[in-house]
């Protein structure tokens, strides 16, 4: 089965970061993925760029509504993403127990979602 | 504080994730699968005992090392005593010392790992039990599930690892990496107890439904993490690639009443675009590192490779593919081969050049009962306009399969051929 592990954190948190600090999240980040890969689990994933350039559509009154990043008012970000496949929803949930993401305090988080297969 | 149950279900996933690391260092230090097994069982046992209790620990996996390790450490000092006693034997068995115990502490896992992959796949085993011991000791499989997805009895397989490993026991099977004039001969054994899992889920030779794809994905897995232990090897790299595109396919090969649908009439629509791109990412890895030379799996992997680059099934490179299948036929003959080759060609350069292919392989014996013979050349012939002896042959390859789906759709073949003469009379 197909997973998603969504990096969420709030924006200002990632920013308050020293670089030291960045340093070693992205050490962190390195040595996750590499455990991923070696378990043969990863079939996918990125970081993603801040939400300077980023955009958020939709549409009202038949009219579409673009909201440019960054966005201010929302509380959290998604910064990036992976796509595994496992055997089961708890080997999922504790691969993304080991997401940096879910080990750094409550500025950040990791999210997992089963991938719906779609019988088309 | 978690459930009881929780705990196990973690435990379950924790343990699909550890233990082949943890049995892999574990067989380093004590030179015995089974024993190896058992100490990681242990550990587990005592972490599930603590984590019920406390929480499951931010690193469970350095946890269990840990734990591990020190039942490893008092294994042998156990074994050392024994020893001891019989002293004047003056044996020095396989134990090794506390010094190098501490040194080999030091080691890669990735060497751990790679040990116990030729291990568990060692050519003294029969391939299914290089198969059931595979998937236990590196898909993190238990017996269960391996003789669920087997469809056999769980005793079954258990006895059959049990052998397994009494076996790599008899026979002495070492713990080291293979001999590097030793490699490829060892490294085909690995890939072959890979695919062998991958086609077990991909053409289910056993129940009902025709795929089972928690197979593929067990096989891909261990093609994956193969890939990383190896990633200088071209045809580790054409077995990934050739099962990532085949798998890719999966929710295309079956139509919406359980019917086989054959690659050239699948909605590429639904081909898997994840594991197309890894494919393709995996064979231009395997070509770069094969240079001019590549081997079966790799050559196998460029021909679906050209089937999953193209968006629509006229796009196919028929010439290049029976190029591909010319290169195969050369470094692994077979009457197969020949036949899919005969079926490229065909498309590439017209029935004719496929015909003379194709009837050759009437004299091989090892074609006599094999149906997608007469069917092929059934297709050359009334592509020739020579429907009589097409109707004959499609009527043959309809008399020869065992598949319920296979027979009616060449009835209707016959049938179809049968009408095409009535419709224009030979002169």
């Amino acid at each position: 089965m197909r997973y998603l592990i969504l990096v969420g954190h709030d924006e200002k948190g990632g920013k308050t970061l020293s670089e030291e600090q960045h340093r070693a999240l992205f050490t962190a980040y390195q040595k996750y993925e590499a455990d991923l890969r070696q378990a043969g689990v990863l079939l996918g994933g990125d970081p993603l760029q801040p939400t300077e350039r980023a955009s958020r559509i939709s549409s009202e009154g038949g009219k579409r509504k673009v909201l440019d990043g960054p966005f201010t008012e929302s509380k959290e970000i998604i910064g990036g993403y992976f796509v595994i496949e496992v055997k089961s929803y708890q080997e999922a949930q504790e691969w993304a127990s080991r997401c940096p993401a879910a080990q750094l305090g409550a500025w950040c988080y990791a999210e997992v979602r089963e991938v719906q297969e779609l019988q088309r | 504080m978690m459930s009881a149950a929780d705990t196990r279900r973690v435990a379950a996933a924790i343990w699909r994730i550890e233990s082949p690391k943890l049995i892999a260092m574990l067989v380093r230090l004590v030179r015995s699968v089974d024993l190896a097994e058992e100490l990681a069982q242990e550990a587990f046992v005592e972490a599930l005992a603590g984590w019920s209790a406390s929480g499951v620990p931010a690193n469970p996996g350095a946890w269990l090392m840990t734990a591990a390790r020190r039942s490893a450490l008092d294994a042998l000092r156990h074994t050392r005593r024994v020893e001891r006693k019989h002293e004047q034997v003056g044996r020095e068995l396989a134990a090794p010392s506390a010094a190098s115990f501490e040194e080999s502490l030091d080691d890669v896992v990735g060497d751990d790992l790679l040990r116990l992959v030729f291990v568990a796949c060692h050519p003294v085993l029969s391939p299914d039990a290089r198969v059931a011991l595979t998937l236990r000791l590196l898909g993190g499989l238990t017996t269960e599930e391996i003789a669920s997805a087997f469809l056999v009895a769980e005793p079954t397989i258990a006895q059959r690892i049990t052998r397994a490993k009494r076996t790599l026991t008899e026979k002495g099977v070492g713990f080291e990496l293979p001999r590097p004039e030793d490699l490829t001969a060892r490294l085909d054994s690995v890939l072959e107890v890979i695919y062998l899992i991958f086609n077990e889920g991909y053409l289910a030779t056993a129940g009902d439904a025709w795929m089972r794809p928690a197979l593929c994905e067990d096989a891909l897995r261990l093609g994956r993490v193969l890939a990383e232990l190896l990633p200088e090897q071209a045809e580790v790299q054409g077995l990934l690639a050739l099962m990532q595109i085949q798998a890719s396919r999966v929710r295309a090969r079956t139509g919406p009443s359980g019917e086989a649908v054959l690659l050239l009439d699948q909605d590429r629509g639904r081909w898997d675009a994840l594991l197309v791109r890894g494919g393709l990412e995996a064979l231009a890895r395997g070509e770069a590192l094969a240079r001019q030379r590549p081997g079966a799996y790799l050559l196998q992997a460029a021909i679906a490779g050209c089937h999953a680059r193209a968006v629509q099934a006229q796009d196919t490179d028929w010439p290049r593919i029976a190029a591909l299948y010319e290169l195969l036929a050369r470094l692994a003959p077979s009457p197969i081969v020949e036949l899919n080759r005969a079926v490229a060609v065909g498309k590439a350069f017209g029935p004719a050049a496929a015909l003379a292919i194709v009837d050759p392989l009437l004299a091989d014996p090892a074609m006599a009962d094999y149906a997608f013979l007469p069917s092929v050349r059934a297709d050359c012939l009334a592509q020739l306009g020579r429907l009589e002896e097409a109707q004959a042959e499609v009527e043959r390859a309809a008399a020869l399969t065992k598949n319920a789906q296979e027979r009616s759709l060449l009835v209707a073949r016959a049938a179809a051929y049968a009408r095409a003469q009535t419709a224009t009379p030979e002169p």
